[in-house]
């Protein structure tokens, strides 16, 4: 760019415009990004700072008195909350490399070898995400409750015996339920990325006599890297999100996911059993935080690596 | 969820002012003869009917049914959310349990100024002390749920066994059933089922919440609780019950299968069991609940209110139909076919009685109207809820689902479900001494 000639036309009629120009264009934008979003999340960090308050037993009604960090204390030595937090970081830990390790393979496979099934393979592997998130943790419910499920009466008979609900095996099961619903559709957007992979490299790198896999590996993935990078994101974002799938293992009894088992169950907890809206917006701003922090520092890390 | 609920919220307010702007220029009504209309929020089975009934029989007022979620599934965050936006409805089901928490949140207006004092005396004492809170009353009791003992009469009589009359008989009964039918257990223990689990502390003479000091103050291991949560937990440890949720599909196939003989339970549980047993007609009983050695005693699970939200506008017509669905013959006609619960008001019973073994045959021959009757006089009375049951239900829930099954597991789960109550209550805002 720095070495292009500096365009002939003149901008002194354009100058004037432009300011206006932009407003117009990006004004809508803005007013409704303020509108509905930085808006109610003002809301959310105003409410943050206040709590109630009862006299006595209560009947007279609370009082609404500014907390100021108080909720924020609470939340940060509330064990439910904690506990809730590394739960989700850590099936945040597995869920992630998981998905985008095997929606890279499978990209790949469809970009390369498999040309003849390829449309097959992708109506097949976008399919779980057609199914809401909702009926897709019912079916797998079904699938992992002991008496109903064919998976663990086959089990049952070669001998193995599997809890899928109890223990720390959930976090596994719910690990997988999400594998099987976003899959697909991370298959999808990395392979766009790959088509968008000028062929004339692939084709310099099969000449230089790569194979397959080292033209997979070495020439294709390091220049789909922007689209693997937003993956990864929304991937990383969505599992502090944690919410209808452990919500629908919960509701349907006999597994150790209790009502505020992530931090987003225990905000629809204290918003809609407790009807306590502050601390709900405590952690909620608390999640938005760490969702915030973490996609900073993955951007970072990503910019950093694409760095020369 | 809260983010986006707010930011929906901000969308609706332009709405919501325009239809306010819009309703204040509304033409006013021509008179005393256009009825006024009521909206009554429930999910109980048989509301569509009571409407329906009431409005057949009323000319000054049309109620209109809308169901919302079960309570605790979202109706009375619904309700709640309603009552904040002032859109309140005029009447809605509140169950007991949380109606300390609907009053300390000021969701209900007391019905005093419109004549429910007069109706005391219709009730049993304890109904009546779960709606009168703080010295007024929030809502007329609409059905009960003394606990009740629901039977397989047809294998009982196959297997030799009588209905047990104390907890210890339970227990021998129990060990029988083991001991001669491999794969049958006498009943199932339910561990998704908080107000059952209330419900039997209930009737072992625990007392949960108690504001009689002025303050909140919580205790579910005194000698009453861990006396059943100790009985319950030798039962399941010895393999002579099952510890699953009631009503999932396990339970139900056990139900349907014949392999678990005893539902504990209240009146209107017999609809239940219609529901997810329809084939075993007439073969279920209903007896008492089994007694402790003090003698004849029962817990209250269940039931419902029906109470008047602030801001509703016809407190007065409100009122009228909630009366009538409490006190009249006529209600409980309406909903005998569809709903088997026990009525509140004491002059209703005999007639409750007569109008579901006439209008249900599933219900006919269980000899439910003198079980449910000698269960509903023997509640104990000074049981209280505390004020933010939902959350409580909902993490009584947690503790029983992670501890019933392991040794001393039904008091582990009460000892850590009472310090996060009391936990809970402080963060709420409400002042719990040590």
């Amino acid at each position: 760019m720095a070495t292009a000639a500096p365009p002939a036309r003149p901008r002194a009629a354009t100058r004037t415009r432009r300011p206006r120009a932009v407003l117009w264009l990006l004004g809508p934008f803005f007013a409704l990004f303020a509108l509905t979003y930085i808006a109610p999340m003002g809301y959310a960090l105003v409410l943050s700072l206040y709590r109630e308050k009862f006299t006595g037993i209560g009947w007279d009604g609370p009082t609404r008195v500014f907390a100021g960090a108080e909720n924020y204390v609470r939340a940060l030595t509330d064990p439910t909350f904690l506990t809730g937090t590394g739960r989700v970081l850590l099936y945040g830990l597995i869920y992630v490399p998981l998905v985008i390790t095997l929606a890279a393979a499978l990209a790949l496979l469809l970009d390369s070898a498999l040309t003849a099934a390829r449309r097959f393979f992708h109506t097949v592997l976008f399919l779980p995400h057609i199914v809401p998130g909702l009926i897709a943790a019912i079916v797998w419910v079904y699938l992992y409750t002991p008496g109903l499920s064919p998976i663990i009466d086959g089990l049952e008979g070669l001998g193995a015996e599997v809890d899928f609900l109890g223990g720390n095996t959930v976090l596994l099961s719910l690990v997988n339920i999400a594998v099987w619903q976003s899959l697909g559709f991370n298959v999808v957007l990395i392979y766009v990325a790959l088509r968008a992979v000028p062929a004339s490299t692939v084709e310099a790198a099969r000449l230089d006599g790569a194979g397959e896999l080292r033209t997979a590996v070495l020439v294709k993935l390091p220049q789909i890297r922007a689209a693997m990078f937003v993956v990864t994101l929304f991937t990383i974002i969505g599992s502090l999100q944690l919410f209808t799938e452990p919500q629908i293992v919960q509701s349907a009894g006999n597994s150790s996911v209790t009502s505020t088992w992530t931090p987003n169950m225990l905000a629809y907890a204290a918003a809609f059993n407790s009807n306590d809206y502050h601390y709900a917006a405590t952690v909620s701003v608390l999640i938005a935080a760490l969702a915030g922090v973490l996609s900073f520092t993955v951007t970072k890390l990503a910019h950093r690596r694409s760095a020369p | 969820m809260f983010r986006r609920r707010s930011r929906r919220a901000i969308r609706i307010v332009p709405l919501l002012m325009a239809a306010l702007l819009l309703a204040s220029c509304a033409v006013p009504g021509t008179g005393e003869d256009r009825p006024v209309t009521l909206t009554y929020w429930s999910w109980t089975s048989g509301s569509q009917e009571l409407a329906d009934r009431f409005n057949a029989t009323h000319d000054h007022i049309r109620v209109t049914f809308e169901k919302v979620p079960a309570g605790t599934a979202g109706g009375y965050s619904k309700m709640f959310n309603a009552v904040k936006a002032g859109k309140a409805p005029d009447v809605v089901a509140v169950e007991y349990p949380q109606l300390p928490g609907f009053v300390t949140q000021q969701v209900l207006q007391p019905l005093d100024p419109y004549g429910v004092t007069d109706l005391g005396d219709q009730y049993p004492d304890w109904a009546w002390r779960q709606v009168a809170l703080g010295g007024q009353v929030y809502g007329l009791p609409m059905n009960i749920g003394p606990t009740v003992m629901f039977y397989r009469t047809d294998l009982f009589a196959e297997y030799g066994l009588t209905p047990p009359t104390t907890w210890e008989e339970f227990r021998t009964t129990a060990e029988t059933v083991a001991a001669e039918h491999p794969g049958v257990t006498l009943t199932n223990f339910g561990t998704n089922d908080a107000a059952l689990l209330a419900g039997l502390a209930w009737q072992a003479g625990a007392r949960w919440f108690d504001s009689g000091s002025g303050h909140w103050q919580v205790d579910a291991t005194d000698e009453a609780g861990a006396r059943f949560a100790g009985y319950w937990e030798s039962l399941v440890d010895d393999g002579l019950v099952t510890a699953r949720p009631t009503f999932a599909e396990q339970h139900v196939t056990q139900l349907q299968q014949g392999t678990s003989l005893t539902v504990l339970a209240a009146p209107w549980t017999a609809a239940n069991i219609q529901r997810f047993a329809p084939d075993l007609a007439g073969r279920w009983g209903a007896a008492p609940l089994p007694a402790w050695p003090e003698g004849p005693a029962s817990g209250n699970y269940g039931g419902s209110s029906l109470a008047v939200p602030r801001g509703a506008d016809h407190p007065e017509e409100a009122m009228e139909f909630i009366r009538w669905v409490s006190t009249s013959p006529d209600a409980v006609e309406a909903v005998a076919q569809v709903n088997t619960s026990y009525p509140a008001n004491t002059t209703l019973t005999d007639h409750w009685g007569t109008a579901i073994e006439a209008a249900n045959p599933y219900v006919a021959g269980m000899d439910l109207p003198a079980a449910a009757g000698a269960a509903a006089r023997t509640v104990n009375p000074a049981w209280e809820w505390g004020p933010d049951m939902t959350e409580g239900f909902a993490r009584l829930v947690d503790e029983a689902t992670a501890w019933i099954g392991r040794p001393e597991g039904i008091r582990t789960a009460l000892a850590r479900w009472q310090d996060a109550t009391v936990d809970q209550l402080r963060q709420r805002g409400f002042t719990v001494p040590e």
